[in-house]
C-alpha cells in the first residue's frame, strides 16, 4: 500500500470517529446497545427479531446512526447471552451454547459472580477484537476474499465440523452417531442442486429443514429446566461467594487468559466471515480449541472452568467483526443478523462491494467504531447490574420455571413462527435430557447440524468445478492437514495410552433399560433410509453415508455398553465410561441428587406434563390467556406460592408478552381452536 | 360457572356487532382497526425491505387509515404464508400477503401435495414487473447470444427451481445452449463473488440487479457482456441486447418460455384471502395501486436503487387465467424442467 492511501484510511477511520461522537449518534449507540443486552437476555429472541423490527426505524436515519443503531444491537446481545446460561443453563443465543458448560457449574459452585463479569470481560475483549481485526483488514478484505474460493469455504467447514472429535473425547462413538445424526438433521428439506425433497414427510413446515432456535432451546435449554424441576431448586443452596468479589476475580481471570482471548477472537471472527456457518457453532469451535490447548483443560473443561466461559463468549463476540466483513466486502451475509444490516444498506442506497472501502470507506469505518463501542458501553451495563444478575440465581425454582418457560416456548415460535417450532422443541428436549442423562454428547449434534449441508452443497460446487483436484489448492491442504491432526491426535493418544494395558474386557451381553435409547435410535435410522430409496443418485449419495455411519456408530457403541456392563459401569446411568479412555465428558453430568431413578422419571414426567399442558392450552385459548393461567397454576401447584405473589407475576409476564411481542413485534400467532369456534372472540389478542 | 355465562354473553354481543358490521362503510370498518401484512419472505433482504417501505403508504391511502403492520411468514418459497392466506387467514380484509412469483406456477408443476391454489385466492396487485438478463464476465468464452450455442460456459445458480437455474436450463433444452450450471450457491451475492473471483464465469440475474449493485460498476467499467434478455418483453434499459424468445422457432419450446417468462410481470405480487367482502376487496387493490404510484413511496424504492410498476390485481388473475390454459403436452415440457428427474 502507498502512504498517500494509508493515510486516507488512517483518515478514513478518524473522520469516523468524529462523525459518532456527535452526541445524537452516541445517544442512538447508546440505546441500540441496551436493547441489544437485554434482548440477549431473553432466551431465543437474540438480536434478530429485535433488529428486523427497528429496521425501519432507521429508513429516516443517516447511515452513520443507523448503522450504529442496527450494529450496536447486533453486537451487543452476545453480551447478554451468556447471563441466563450461566444462571439457568439456559443459552440466551445459539452463541453461547457452550458457555452453559463451564459457567453454570461455576454458579452452582456459588460462582455466579465470577463467571459472569468473565463472560462480560471476555465479550469485551472478544468484540474490541474482532472490530480492530476488522478495521485493520478493511484494505486487504477484498484481495484476501477473492482468494477464498468455495473449495477452501469447503476446507473450514470440514474443519469446524472436526471438532466433534475434540467435543467427544470420552465418548468418541457416540459423539459421531450425535454428529452424524446432525448432519442427518440438516438433510432434510428441498435440497437445492435437484429440487428434490428429503425427508419432508409431504410437510411444508420441513421443506426449509428444521429451525435452528427451536433445536438448540430444545436440546440445552429444556433438559437444564427439566432438572431444575428434578432438584427442586435452581441452584444449589450453597452460600454465595461475596459478589463483588467475584465480579473482580472473573475480570483478572480474562486479564490472565489474555492469549487464549486473542485466539478465540480469531476464530470467531475468521469463522464469522464464513457465510452458512455464521454464529450458532463458534462457540463450540472455540471452546474445542481452547479445551484442547490450555494446561490441563482436558481434565477441568465442563466442571466449571472459568477458561471455557472466557473461550465460548470471547469468540461469540468476536463473531459481529467477522461477519460483517462478507457483508461489507461483497454483499454476502455472515448470519442472520447480518442479513437485515444488508437490509439497512438496500434502503441507505448504498452498495456493499468495492465502494464501501473507497467511497464510502468512512462509513466502512463508522461501523468498525460502533461494534467497538457497543461492545464497551454493552459490558459497562452489564457490569453495573451484575449484583442483580446474580441474585437472580438464588430465586426459588418455582419463580424462576414459569417465566423462562413461558419465554422459550415464544423464543422457539420465532423460529418460523408456526406449530412445528414448538412441535421441535418438545422433541428436541425429550432427546436433548435423554443425551444429556445418558451422556450422549449434544455438542456434536449442533455441528452436524449446521455445517452438514454447507458441506454437502460446497462439496458438489466443488467437485463440479475442479473435480478431484479441489484437494490440491494449497490452502485446502493446509486447513485439511490441521482437522486431519485434530481428529488423530486423540486417537494415537489412546492408541498409546492403551498400550499398556491392552485388555479386551469384554462379558456375558447384560441388558439394561436404558438400551432403549440407541434401539429406538437404530430403527428411526433404519427408517429413515429406507425412505431414502428412489431419491437420485446425487441426492441419496451424503444422507444416505451419514446415515450409515451414525447406524454404525450407534450400534458400536450399543454393543460396548451391553458387552462391558458387566466389568466396568458400576451404575446403569455410568455407561459412557466404559467406552473407553479417562478424557473427561465434554457436557454436563447431572447426578440423581440422591433422588431414586424412579423419582426423577416421576418428576421429569411431571415437567413434560406442564409442557404439554401449555401447548395444549395455547392450541385451545391462544397464548396471550395460557400466559398467566400457566405461571398461576405451576407456581399454586408446584410450590403453594402465595396468591399476592402470584397474581404480580403473572399479570406482569402477560403484559410483558403483550407489550413486546403481541404489540411491538407483531407476533402472527398460531390459530387457536376457540378463535374457529368463535370468531368473535379473535379480538382477545392471540385468539 | 359464571364465566361459562359471561363467555356465552360476550360471544352473542360479539356476534351481534359481526353481523351488522356488514352494513359498516369501508372506512368505518378499517378506522382504528389493524391490517396485517404478512411477508413471505425472512426479515431482511429484499422482498421484506420493499413491504417494510410500502406499509405506510397502504396505511395512507385505504379508507380510514387502517394501522398496517408488517409480519413475517417465511417458508418453502413464499408457499407458508400463500397457504395461511388461502386456508387460515381471516377473510375479513384485514389481512394481505406479499407473496413470490413462483406461488403462481408452481402447485401447477409440483409433485407435492400443496395447500394453495394461486386461482382461490383474491389478488391486490404487483409492485413490479421483472425481467432476467444472461451476463458472462469479460474473459468469458461467451459474449454474444450466437456464442451460447458454440462456446461452453460455467454459470452459477442458486437453487433448482430459481428462475437463475430453470431459465438458463431451457436455454441448453431447447436451443442448443452449452452451459454447465453449478446450483447450490446461496443467493446472487454468493454467485456475484463467484463470478468475480473466476470459479464461474456468469449467471442470469434479473434487470434491477443488474442496474441497481455492483454489477452496474461492472456494467458502467465494461467488465460485463450482458448476453441475452430472458423475458417476454424488451426492457428499455438495455433495449439493445437481443431477446432469447425470438429465437425460440419451435411452436411447442416457445410455449414453454411463455410459461416460464410470464408471471415475470407479477414481480413482486400481492393478494388477499379467499371470499373478501366485495366492497373492501375493492378498496384494497384501489389502495394498492395509489400506494404504489405515491410519490413518497417511489422516491423510497428509488433511494434503494429500485423501481416500481405497477399492475393491478385483475391483471395477475389474467396472467393466471393465461397460465391455466396451457395444454398439457406443454405442461409435461415444463413439469420436466421444474421437477428433478
Amino acid at each position: 500500500m502507498d502512504p498517500v492511501e494509508s493515510v486516507s484510511m488512517l483518515g478514513a477511520a478518524w473522520d469516523a470517529l468524529t462523525i459518532l461522537a456527535d452526541p445524537m449518534r452516541l445517544g442512538i449507540l447508546f440505546l441500540a446497545a441496551f436493547l441489544g443486552v437485554v434482548l440477549g437476555i431473553v432466551p431465543g429472541i437474540g438480536g434478530l427479531a429485535g433488529t428486523a423490527l427497528l429496521l425501519p426505524f432507521t429508513f429516516a436515519m443517516d447511515p452513520y446512526s443507523a448503522f450504529a443503531f442496527l450494529l450496536g444491537l447486533g453486537a451487543t446481545t452476545s453480551t447478554g447471552d451468556p447471563i441466563p446460561a450461566i444462571l439457568f443453563g439456559v443459552p440466551g443465543g445459539a452463541g453461547s451454547a457452550a458457555t452453559v458448560l463451564d459457567g453454570l457449574p461455576m454458579a452452582k459452585r456459588g460462582e455466579a459472580g465470577r463467571a459472569l463479569s468473565a463472560a462480560y470481560m471476555s465479550s469485551l475483549m472478544g468484540g474490541l477484537f474482532g472490530a480492530v481485526l476488522l478495521g485493520l483488514s478493511v484494505p486487504v478484505l477484498r484481495p484476501v476474499m477473492l482468494y477464498i474460493g468455495t473449495p477452501e469455504m469447503l476446507a473450514i467447514s470440514i474443519l469446524g465440523l472436526s471438532m466433534v472429535a475434540a467435543l467427544s473425547s470420552s465418548t468418541p462413538l457416540r459423539g459421531l452417531a450425535a454428529a452424524a445424526i446432525g448432519v442427518m438433521i440438516s438433510m432434510i428439506g428441498s435440497e437445492p442442486r435437484t429440487g428434490a425433497f428429503r425427508w419432508t414427510f409431504e410437510s411444508l413446515y420441513l421443506w426449509e429443514g428444521l429451525p435452528l432456535v427451536p433445536l438448540t432451546l430444545g436440546l440445552f435449554a429444556l433438559p437444564e429446566l427439566c432438572d431444575m424441576m428434578i432438584s427442586r431448586h435452581s441452584l444449589k443452596g450453597k452460600p454465595m461467594q461475596n459478589v463483588n468479589l467475584g465480579i473482580m476475580q472473573g475480570a483478572k481471570d480474562c486479564f490472565r487468559e489474555w492469549w487464549l482471548i486473542l485466539r478465540c477472537s480469531w476464530i470467531g471472527t475468521a469463522l464469522g466471515a464464513i457465510p452458512g456457518i455464521g454464529g450458532a457453532v463458534v462457540d463450540w469451535v472455540a471452546y474445542a480449541h481452547a479445551a484442547r490447548t490450555v494446561k490441563d483443560g482436558h481434565k477441568t473443561f465442563g466442571k466449571g472452568d472459568v477458561r471455557g466461559v472466557i473461550a465460548s463468549e470471547s469468540a461469540n463476540n468476536a463473531k459481529e467483526g467477522g461477519s460483517l466483513i462478507t457483508t461489507i466486502a461483497f454483499g454476502i451475509p455472515g448470519s442472520a443478523g447480518m442479513a437485515i444490516i444488508l437490509g439497512a444498506f438496500l434502503s441507505q442506497g448504498l452498495v456493499p462491494g468495492p465502494d464501501m472501502l473507497t467511497k464510502n470507506l468512512s462509513i466502512t469505518y463508522s461501523m468498525v467504531w460502533s461494534i467497538a463501542i457497543a461492545n464497551i458501553i454493552g459490558a459497562g451495563l452489564c457490569y453495573a447490574f451484575s449484583p442483580q444478575f446474580a441474585r437472580l440465581a438464588t430465586l426459588r425454582y418455582t419463580l424462576v420455571l414459569p417465566v423462562v418457560l413461558c419465554i422459550i416456548f415464544i423464543g422457539a415460535y420465532e423460529g418460523s413462527r408456526q406449530w412445528g417450532d414448538l412441535l421441535t422443541l418438545l422433541v428436541f428436549g425429550v432427546a436433548g435430557w435423554t443425551m444429556k442423562r445418558l451422556r450422549w454428547p449434544r455438542a456434536p449434534l449442533i455441528l452436524g447440524v449446521v455445517l452438514g449441508d454447507t458441506i454437502e452443497r460446497q462439496l458438489f460446487i466443488s467437485i463440479r468445478l475442479y473435480g478431484a483436484d479441489w484437494l490440491l489448492h494449497p490452502m485446502v491442504i493446509v486447513i485439511l492437514g490441521i482437522a486431519l491432526l485434530g481428529i488423530l491426535r486423540p486417537v494415537f493418544a489412546a492408541l498409546m495410552a492403551r498400550h499398556e494395558g491392552w485388555n479386551i474386557n469384554i462379558g456375558k451381553p447384560k441388558f439394561s433399560p436404558v438400551d432403549m435409547f440407541p434401539v429406538i435410535l437404530l430403527a428411526a435410522m433404519a427408517f429413515l433410509f429406507w425412505r431414502t430409496a428412489g431419491w437420485g443418485w446425487s441426492t441419496a449419495l451424503v444422507p444416505q453415508i451419514v446415515t450409515g455411519v451414525a447406524f454404525v456408530a450407534v450400534l458400536g457403541s450399543l454393543a460396548n455398553a451391553v458387552f462391558r456392563r458387566g466389568i466396568t459401569a458400576p451404575s446403569p446411568l455410568d455407561e459412557a465410561r466404559a467406552e473407553a479412555s479417562q478424557a473427561i465428558h465434554m457436557d454436563l453430568v447431572d447426578d440423581n441428587d440422591g433422588l431414586a431413578v424412579s423419582e426423577v422419571l416421576r418428576r421429569a414426567a411431571m415437567f413434560a406434563g406442564w409442557l404439554l399442558a401449555f401447548l395444549l392450552s395455547m392450541g385451545a385459548i391462544g397464548i396471550l390467556p395460557t400466559i398467566p393461567l400457566f405461571v398461576a397454576l405451576f407456581m399454586r401447584l408446584e410450590g403453594r406460592e402465595r396468591w399476592t405473589l402470584i397474581l404480580p407475576m403473572a399479570i406482569g409476564v402477560t403484559l410483558f408478552v403483550y407489550v413486546v411481542f403481541d404489540q411491538m413485534l407483531t407476533m402472527n400467532w398460531p390459530l387457536t381452536w376457540i378463535g374457529q369456534a368463535f370468531p368473535a372472540l379473535r379480538f382477545i389478542p392471540s385468539v | 360457572m359464571k364465566l361459562q355465562k359471561l363467555l356465552i354473553a360476550t360471544t352473542l354481543t360479539l356476534s351481534a356487532a359481526f353481523a351488522t358490521a356488514q352494513a359498516q362503510s369501508v372506512e368505518e370498518f378499517y378506522k382504528g382497526n389493524t391490517v396485517t401484512l404478512m411477508v413471505s419472505a425472512a426479515p431482511g433482504g429484499g422482498a421484506d425491505l420493499y413491504a417494510r417501505a410500502f406499509a405506510p403508504f397502504m396505511s395512507k391511502h385505504i379508507p380510514g387509515n387502517p394501522n398496517v403492520v408488517v409480519t413475517n411468514v417465511p417458508g418453502a418459497g413464499g408457499l407458508t404464508a400463500a397457504a395461511q392466506l388461502q386456508n387460515s387467514a381471516p377473510r375479513d380484509g384485514t389481512v394481505i400477503a406479499a407473496l413470490q412469483r413462483n406461488n403462481l406456477y408452481l402447485p401447477m408443476v409440483s409433485a407435492e401435495k400443496l395447500a394453495f391454489d394461486p386461482r382461490e385466492v383474491n389478488w391486490v396487485g404487483s409492485l413490479n414487473k421483472e425481467s432476467y438478463v444472461l451476463i458472462t464476465w469479460e474473459n468469458a468464452p461467451v459474449k454474444t447470444i450466437d456464442d451460447l450455442s458454440v462456446h461452453p460456459l460455467t454459470i452459477g445458480s442458486t437453487s433448482f427451481n430459481n428462475e437463475n437455474r430453470t431459465f438458463p436450463a431451457m436455454i441448453n433444452d431447447y436451443l442448443g445452449g452449452k452451459m454447465e450450471i453449478i446450483p447450490g450457491y446461496k443467493g446472487n451475492d454468493e454467485i456475484a463473488l463467484a463470478m468475480e473471483r473466476g470459479e464461474v464465469q456468469g449467471r442470469a440475474v434479473t434487470t434491477t440487479s443488474l442496474l441497481g449493485g455492483n454489477d452496474a460498476n461492472w456494467l458502467a467499467e465494461g467488465k460485463l457482456h450482458v448476453v441475452a434478455q430472458l423475458a417476454m418483453r424488451p426492457n428499455p434499459a438495455v433495449k439493445d441486447v437481443p431477446m432469447i424468445i425470438d429465437r425460440v422457432t419451435d411452436p411447442r419450446a416457445r410455449s414453454v418460455f411463455e410459461f416460464m417468462f410470464k408471471p415475470l410481470d407479477a414481480g413482486r405480487p400481492f393478494a388477499a384471502p379467499p371470499a373478501v367482502p366485495e366492497d373492501r376487496l375493492a378498496a384494497l387493490r384501489a389502495a394498492f395501486e395509489a400506494a404504489a404510484q405515491d410519490p413518497g413511496f417511489v422516491a423510497e424504492v428509488a433511494k434503494q436503487n429500485a423501481t416500481v410498476e405497477m399492475i393491478p390485481g385483475l391483471e395477475i388473475h389474467k396472467i393466471l387465467d393465461e397460465l391455466y390454459a396451457t395444454p398439457p403436452e406443454v405442461l409435461d415440457m415444463v413439469k420436466k424442467l421444474l421437477v428433478s428427474r
